[in-house]
């Protein structure tokens, strides 16, 4: 039995699982005036949000234990499913304050483009390990894969989501980098991907207005995201150093918008000061820190490549998130992993770091082979 | 396999660089905005949350140094709308408008102003209960009364000057209410009804009160029966004289209280706005500063006195009608001059030539240290905004010309509380105090005193002997001199009269003068010093013994009387002039019958009221002066009843 329990990462999943029910709470904590004002119910968010922590955890437990190395069969599977519910989004998806981005699945919505950032990962993490013989090549190597995900980028840009599309293209960068790409080829690219990400944010219209707010909030105040930014700098600044206490946020009174979603680290910052952000930041180094062991540790080019894949996304995600909040970045939208409020994102980030988990665990299960092995056998030549 | 494992590996290293450098940077920011930001951003998250309506503490009531009020509160509420509540902004704009009586484009600017709370000002703010209870039966949703209350002053005009007056937000705009704001005005409460950014009430969440603060009371050292007796005599003067304007000022000489101060034209603090915003901004005790003329001679003596300058009884002077200074003929008032005199009678007559060889006998610099001593030059440090300094000759450009004109008050520019607290320290034994209006301030609640603020007593500039010369020498000029307007029987008024030139533009005009005099009683020990000023009065002489001495004279009779000050029976005799009318002692008269009295021959005219036999009471009281042929009032009853 003990035997079983030493092939997990307890504290990646103890992490994991800490920042989950933090958020929960969290979650209680920003939106039951919301609640009461959407639904008459405190409670109406935390129970959506329980109800993805049941499925997430049950999908979670399952492709903990699903060997990583098995993805790679079904990568044309996932790419097409991928493209095809993007393709999906853009015909029939529900329309949120002027985006395209969800499908109603009964009274569940889900949000494509969350999912294909897993999808991505796993593509490119698949096809640049079987391509290491001609990585060195553009044409035959590095860019066929590519047009792929610059399929599924414009695809998300047509919702428009330009948050999600720069972190595919981020995270997908991140992988093409490591799996060994020339220098030339990568500056290229970044040179390329930087100009369109820039043209797209500076030709649409509210996303120049969101650079600019971004630039000068207090100049825009009254345009809705400098007024997002104010309400979050006076959150923050509200909390201190010592916080006002749980559950004590005046912020979230409706004051500052999306507090249990993109804003919930305002939220968490106000109410827990610095105690709450410390939690948060130890937690992601924990998870970074276990999954570039776990990567390190792997002795497959593809798992490798994966599970550097799955922790950037994860820290991009956060970078985005936190300096969005704190008024570094422009705001994209891009939630919090785990902790923020929403199915789709709460269901890839478990998605995410089950995959990095079992990855982990077969580390894991290599050492614990490895150390009886060489203690029940010292002849063995390793 | 083994190569690319090693390019991973160093681009992974690449990576982690550069995240750790953005996580950097991002840790400096959230610190920053969580840490550093919190100073400037704190108001405007203020600004953002209050969704509180407020509840106006009430204003400290402002009494006189006997408890009476004279400045408090009623009640007064006023309307407020939360436009966000207001579900059909016409139909609430309509209502307001008719029972408001405004338009119906106002009201509806009000209803759907993007703001949180408005304040219907000012039709809505500070309106009757009645009305109050019109807007409260209209039963809009989203209008609300507020508790608020508005500033009372029950006596009206009187002492308008010191007290000021709140504004309509209850703040202390002049006066005393504008000295004493931070007291007075406590601190406001509300009521949090608990609203989030969309201005709807939350539920399930209690609404939170925090009472206001009241402000505290503050008892004044003014004594309302001794500004009733200045107020009084200020309107006769007004009504007699038509003045450009009129002050008085009653002060503690012991202490440097404040009794009394008023000042013409004056205003009713409710209704500041209907006059000229400089009749309320000028405090003319305080404020106006001119020649004081003749009462500043009482410096000059003092400083002869104390120096040993002078012998009032021995020394002799002889005035021509002028005296030459400088090869300037400087003129006494009086045509053809005082003849040969005393010193003291130099100073009954208020001789002009006599106090330029007073004011040589000292010098410039002793004439101009004791002025400074005698605090002229710079503020009295009174409890009241807009105190004025006066002005001195630059010593350095006073030639003896200068010198001349400045001992008989010419070419010195002081106050009218300036010359007040100088003549209290002449008169009092020398001391010079700082004036003061607020005694004591008190809880609002339990009355319990919280403060007392003491006398300050500055410095002692003359001797007792001194001072008790110069209360004698003055008390001359009312028995014997030019101050005779003032005498009263057993109150052994001192004083002194001044007649000041107005100057305008350089130029002294002409018939133009501001009269003044300056009086105190008991001369043994007095008890009040009274100063008044009267602007240019017209159809009359324009002499200060003419007519501001006999005002001083009645307030200081009338408030001694209040103030329970015996009169005295060792008073220097009033010379009598030709005018002056033989005065008789009024006889006592009670127990007399009718028959009785008629039988008596009095030299009076008598006036009889009520039904009876036997004269129960009479005015004036026995014993007292009254003026042969004057008339007096006998009270008539039964016997049985006087004897209950």
């Amino acid at each position: 039995m003990s035997r079983i329990l030493q092939r997990y990462d307890w504290v990646l999943l103890g992490a994991v699982f800490a920042l989950m029910m933090f958020g929960l709470v969290m979650i209680y904590s920003a939106s039951f005036p919301l609640g009461i004002d959407m639904a008459e119910d405190p409670f109406y968010f935390v129970k959506r949000q329980l109800i993805w922590i049941t499925i997430g955890l049950f999908v979670f437990f399952i492709l903990l234990h699903f060997p990583y190395r098995l993805y790679q069969k079904f990568i044309p599977l996932i790419v097409t499913v991928s493209i095809l519910s993007l393709i999906l989004v853009v015909l029939i998806g529900t329309n949120v304050n002027g985006s395209q981005r969800w499908i109603s699945i009964g009274p569940l919505s889900v949000q494509p483009s969350e999912f294909v950032k897993i999808a991505v990962i796993l593509y490119l993490a698949y096809v640049y390990s079987k391509k290491q013989k001609y990585i060195n090549q553009f044409i035959k190597g590095v860019l066929p894969p590519l047009i792929i995900v610059v399929f599924m980028f414009t695809l998300i840009m047509l919702q428009p989501d330009l948050g999600t599309a720069t972190t595919i293209l981020l995270v997908g960068g991140t992988v093409v980098f490591l799996s060994g790409a020339r220098w030339r080829h990568l500056v290229t690219l970044g040179a390329l991907a930087t100009l369109a990400v820039s043209w797209l944010a500076f030709t649409a219209p509210y996303r120049m207005q969101r650079l600019v707010a971004f630039r000068d909030p207090f100049e825009y105040e009254m345009q809705g995201s400098g007024h997002q930014l104010i309400q979050s700098y006076i959150a923050m600044a509200h909390g201190g150093v010592t916080g006002t206490g749980l559950g004590q946020s005046v912020q979230k009174m409706h004051f500052l918008p999306e507090p249990h979603t993109d804003f919930i680290f305002a939220v968490i910052a106000e109410e827990l000061g610095i105690f709450g952000m410390l939690f948060i930041l130890v937690c992601y180094f924990l998870i970074a820190y276990r999954g570039v062991v776990a990567g390190l540790k792997c002795k497959q080019l593809f798992g490798r490549l994966l599970a550097f894949g799955i922790v950037f996304f994860l820290l991009f995600q956060t970078i985005f998130n936190l300096a969005a909040v704190s008024g570094l970045m422009p705001i994209t939208g891009i939630t919090l992993p785990l902790v923020s409020y929403g199915g789709s994102s709460l269901l890839v980030s478990l998605i995410a770091l089950a995959i990095l988990g079992n990855i982990a665990k077969e580390a894991k299960q290599q050492d614990i082979k490895h150390h009886s092995s060489v203690g029940a056998d010292k002849t063995f030549q390793a | 396999m083994r190569v690319s494992f090693v390019t991973v590996r160093k681009r992974l290293f690449f990576v982690l660089i550069a995240g750790a450098v953005a996580i950097f940077i991002l840790l400096l920011r959230l610190g920053y905005v969580q840490f550093s930001m919190g100073e400037w951003l704190s108001d405007l998250a203020e600004d953002s949350w209050s969704r509180d309506v407020p509840f106006e503490a009430e204003r400290g009531e402002i009494l006189d140094r006997n408890g009476d009020v004279l400045a408090t509160n009623v009640s007064a509420p006023s309307v407020l709308a939360v436009p966000r509540q207001i579900e059909d902004p016409e139909d609430a704009a309509s209502k307001l408008a008719e029972v408001l009586g405004v338009s119906f484009d106002k009201a509806h600017d009000w209803v759907t102003e993007n703001e949180r709370i408005v304040r219907l000002t000012p039709e809505g703010r500070k309106i009757s209960k009645e009305k109050a209870t019109e807007v409260r039966d209209l039963d809009i949703e989203g209008i609300y009364i507020a508790e608020d209350n508005k500033r009372h002053y029950p006596k009206g005009k009187f002492l308008s000057h010191v007290l000021g007056f709140a504004g309509i937000d209850n703040q202390g705009l002049t006066g005393i209410e504008q000295y004493y704001d931070e007291r007075l005005k406590g601190e406001p409460g509300r009521v949090s009804f608990f609203s989030d950014a969309k201005g709807q009430r939350m539920e399930g969440m209690a609404d939170q009160y925090e009472r206001p603060q009241q402000g505290e009371n503050l008892r004044l050292t003014i004594d309302a029966r001794v500004q009733t007796i200045i107020e009084r005599e200020l309107d006769i003067a007004e009504a007699t004289y038509n003045p450009d304007g009129a002050l008085a000022i009653a002060v503690d000489p012991d202490s440097g209280e404040i009794l009394g101060m008023s000042s013409r034209p004056d205003f009713h603090p409710e209704d500041y706005r209907e006059v000229p915003p400089e009749i309320y901004n000028q405090n003319k005790p305080v404020w106006s500063q001119y020649e004081p003329g003749s009462t500043f001679k009482i410096i000059t003596l003092a400083a002869a006195l104390e120096e040993g300058k002078v012998n009032l009884e021995d020394d002799h002077f002889h005035d021509p009608g002028y005296i030459e200074v400088n090869g300037t003929k400087l003129r006494c008032w009086k045509k053809g001059g005082h003849g040969e005199q005393t010193f003291l009678e130099v100073v009954q007559n208020s001789c002009n030539p006599g106090f330029v060889v007073l004011g040589e006998r000292l010098g410039k610099d002793t004439l101009f240290d004791y002025i400074e001593k005698f605090g002229f030059g710079r503020k009295t440090g009174i409890d009241l905004q807009g105190e004025g300094t006066g002005i001195l000759f630059n010593r350095d450009n006073v030639g003896p010309l200068e010198l001349a004109t400045t001992a008989f008050g010419q070419g010195v520019s002081v106050t009218p509380l300036q010359q007040v607290m100088a003549v209290s320290a002449a008169v009092n034994g020398g001391y010079l105090y700082e004036p003061y209006l607020a005694k004591e301030w008190l809880d609002p609640v339990t009355g319990q005193v919280l403060e007392s603020q003491p006398s300050n007593q500055k410095q002692q500039i003359i001797s007792e002997e001194t001072s008790e010369k110069v209360r004698d020498a003055l008390e001359h000029v009312v028995a014997k001199g030019t101050g005779k307007g003032a005498f009263r029987d057993g109150y052994r008024i001192g004083g002194k009269t001044g007649t000041a030139q107005k100057a305008v533009g350089g130029k002294y005009l002409e018939n133009n003068h501001i009269v003044s005099f300056i009086g105190f009683a008991p001369a043994d020990d007095p008890e009040i010093v009274v100063y008044t000023a009267i602007d240019n009065p017209k159809d009359t002489l324009q002499f200060g013994g003419i007519v501001a001495a006999p005002i001083v004279g009645n307030i200081i009779e009338d408030s001694l009387a209040v103030m329970g000050v015996e009169r005295r029976d060792n008073q220097i005799e009033k010379e009598l002039t030709w005018d002056d009318e033989a005065l008789v002692d009024m006889p006592d008269m009670v127990g007399l019958t009718l028959k009785e009295l008629h039988d008596a021959y009095y030299p009076l005219n008598i006036e009889t009221q009520g039904e009876g036999s036997v004269i129960i009471s009479q005015a004036p009281e026995p014993g007292e002066k009254i003026k042969e042929g004057a008339t007096i009032r006998l009270y008539l009853g039964d016997k049985t009843e006087a004897s209950d």
